[in-house]
């Protein structure tokens, strides 16, 4: 019993150690390589992590499976960078108002469809998404389909998220992926977790439990769209142009789920190595393909899904951990 | 003290009558069995005590207020827990989380939950599964589980919908020394059952259903020896076994 324990606290500690030095080696990283590219993969990687732990949430806990999270993705782009443009506000105060309205957004026109279950709430997810996209497309006062260009304001200033370099866009998509990822395990370990997973599971059972399904739904729907509304601040600052097929349409919406599903839906590392599995996969296949091969990454992508569905359908971290849970009690017969 | 008062209840399903002008009442303490063959309502009467289905007339009082038509986790809130007859574990998580998730009922801290439903599994005598995933579990536990997490709610009165239906003889007397055990906690229990041999043994009072309606009501043995449900129940069972 006490072996076990100790052997317990040692793998733990050995968890702790592998964490912190994945940490410091993402902190340093910049400052070891000054390859631009290099950087921006790896701002990539952050941002898709970010987002995909933000559908996570709705769909993976709750297993309100969307299409329709570029909606909030756009409409927080749209928000920060219609008040930086008009009004000169700073994009991290756009940031928080992009939250607002999204939330607002969210609970308004995705309400109704909470209703619905499985593949009718995923086709729901599609139109009202749509709608939201068209709207944009069809308003001059937003730049309708031509978008908006975020002018270079100053050389490098964190008032206007605005930099030349990518390093700062490297902190501050880490920084603010590790402050989610933070939320999100806190989230995970409390009642609000456990009653996602209750919904997810069962919906009549969780409400015989005492659980307010419609109100965690609600819980879980405002909370996705608001770390999506925050991602999509930073896609505007980051490529300081934004149109409504970039920011709401159907390829964003999809690569906000699929290093989820990839890498493991409803768990809190899944979308992190969902994304650092895919983005690289992807950049590298623009980079050294695009030419001739363009798209040539969604053709991966697909063999993955596929493969993912067949072998891993709890992901590569429901896999690996499945992996790892056999390797110890084999290991522990063994002793 | 009167516990739950259900006052002239009456649900239809689109023409057909599921439960007609029910009543009954029940005292703190006991165990209140209701019989009565397939389609005689009992379920349904569950579902309209607990809020899953809204009564078309009729009112429910539980510890003297008004409970009719409340949301299915309101009414938990005031103290119903109920068991489904068939069992819905939420499968992908830990035996110990499906209880935890009805323990949140009363806390909000995670470790706080976490020790109610240490002391539900222990009650129930499934400590030994606490770590297995909930569908991994055959189902016989799977029904000892559901009990498991509604008594995490810490309920005043818990309604088990046929916990013995399709059980094994050990299975059987596992759960009936279970259901003892939930007793012995002043836990008031209604429990809708098939088997009569059960039924006599562990309820105070029985009210049988037929039809949607009550036509019987009693000690268990008055009930046994009422002409009304042996010609509707019992009748025709025997008259198949001779």
């Amino acid at each position: 019993m006490l072996r076990i324990k100790m052997l317990r606290s040692s793998l733990k500690s050995k968890q702790l150690e592998l964490l912190l030095m994945t940490l410091i080696a993402l902190c340093i990283a910049p400052l070891m390589s000054k390859s631009t590219y290099f950087l921006h993969v790896m701002i990539m990687i952050f941002f898709f992590a970010f987002a995909n732990n933000a559908w996570n949430i709705l769909s993976g806990y709750v297993g309100l499976v969307s299409f329709g999270h570029g909606a909030f993705l756009g409409l927080g782009a749209y928000t920060s960078t219609l008040l930086l443009l008009n009004f000169g506000v700073s994009p991290w105060i756009g940031m928080i108002a992009g939250v607002i309205l999204t939330s607002i957004v969210a609970a308004a026109l995705f309400l109704p469809l909470l209703k619905l279950s499985g593949h009718f709430f995923a086709l729901s997810t599609i139109a009202v998404r749509e709608i939201i996209r068209l709207v944009f497309e069809y308003t001059p006062y937003v730049g309708g389909a031509m978008g908006l260009t975020i002018p270079i304001i100053a050389s490098s200033s964190l008032y206007y998220f605005q930099f030349s370099s990518k390093i700062p866009y490297y902190y501050i998509a880490l920084t603010l992926l590790l402050v989610q990822i933070l939320i999100l395990y806190k989230m995970e370990r409390s009642k609000v977790g456990y009653y996602f997973i209750a919904i997810r599971e069962n919906e009549e059972t969780a409400k015989a439990l005492g659980v307010d399904v419609k109100r965690y739904k609600i819980i879980a729907l405002v909370l996705s769209a608001s770390f999506s509304a925050v991602i999509g601040t930073f896609y505007a600052q980051y490529f300081l142009y934004i149109h409504p097929n970039s920011t709401m349409g159907v390829l964003i919406s999809v690569e906000m789920l699929l290093s989820a599903v990839i890498g493991g839906s409803g768990t809190l590392l899944g979308p992190v190595i969902g994304a650092f599995v895919l983005i690289p996969v992807e950049t590298v296949c623009r980079v050294y393909l695009g030419g001739m091969w363009e798209g040539f990454h969604l053709v991966i992508y697909g063999i993955l899904l596929i493969s993912v569905s067949i072998f891993a359908p709890g992901g590569i971290y429901g896999k690996a951990s499945g992996l790892l849970e056999t390797l110890r009690s084999k290991w522990r017969k063994g002793k | 003290m009167k516990l739950l008062d259900v006052d002239n209840v009456t649900k239809n399903f689109k023409g057909l009558v599921a439960v007609k002008n029910f009543s009954f009442e029940l005292e703190k303490g006991k165990l209140l069995g209701i019989i009565g063959p397939n389609g005689a309502g009992k379920t349904t009467l569950f579902n309209l005590i607990t809020g899953f289905y809204p009564v078309d007339s009729g009112t429910i009082t539980f510890k003297g207020e008004d409970i009719t038509n409340l949301k299915p986790h309101e009414i938990c809130r005031k103290g119903i827990a109920r068991t489904f007859q068939i069992p819905k574990p939420l499968g992908a998580i830990s035996v110990l989380d499906n209880i935890m998730i009805g323990a949140f009922n009363r806390v909000t801290s995670t470790s706080k939950a976490r020790k109610i439903a240490e002391e539900s599994i222990s009650l129930v005598a499934l400590s030994q599964y606490g770590s297995v995933k909930a569908n991994k579990l055959p189902v016989a536990f799977q029904k000892t589980l559901a009990i498991a997490s509604s008594l995490a709610t810490q309920p005043k009165l818990l309604l088990l919908d046929e916990p013995f239906a399709g059980l094994s003889p050990t299975d059987t007397e596992r759960t009936l020394i279970t259901v003892d055990n939930i007793r012995k906690t002043g836990v008031t229990i209604i429990l809708i059952e098939h088997l009569m041999r059960i039924i006599m043994k562990v309820a105070d009072r029985i009210v049988v259903m037929h039809h949607g309606e009550k036509i019987s009501e009693g000690k268990p043995e008055e009930v046994a020896g009422d002409p009304k449900v042996i010609k509707a129940y019992l009748g025709e069972k025997y008259a198949l076994r001779k």
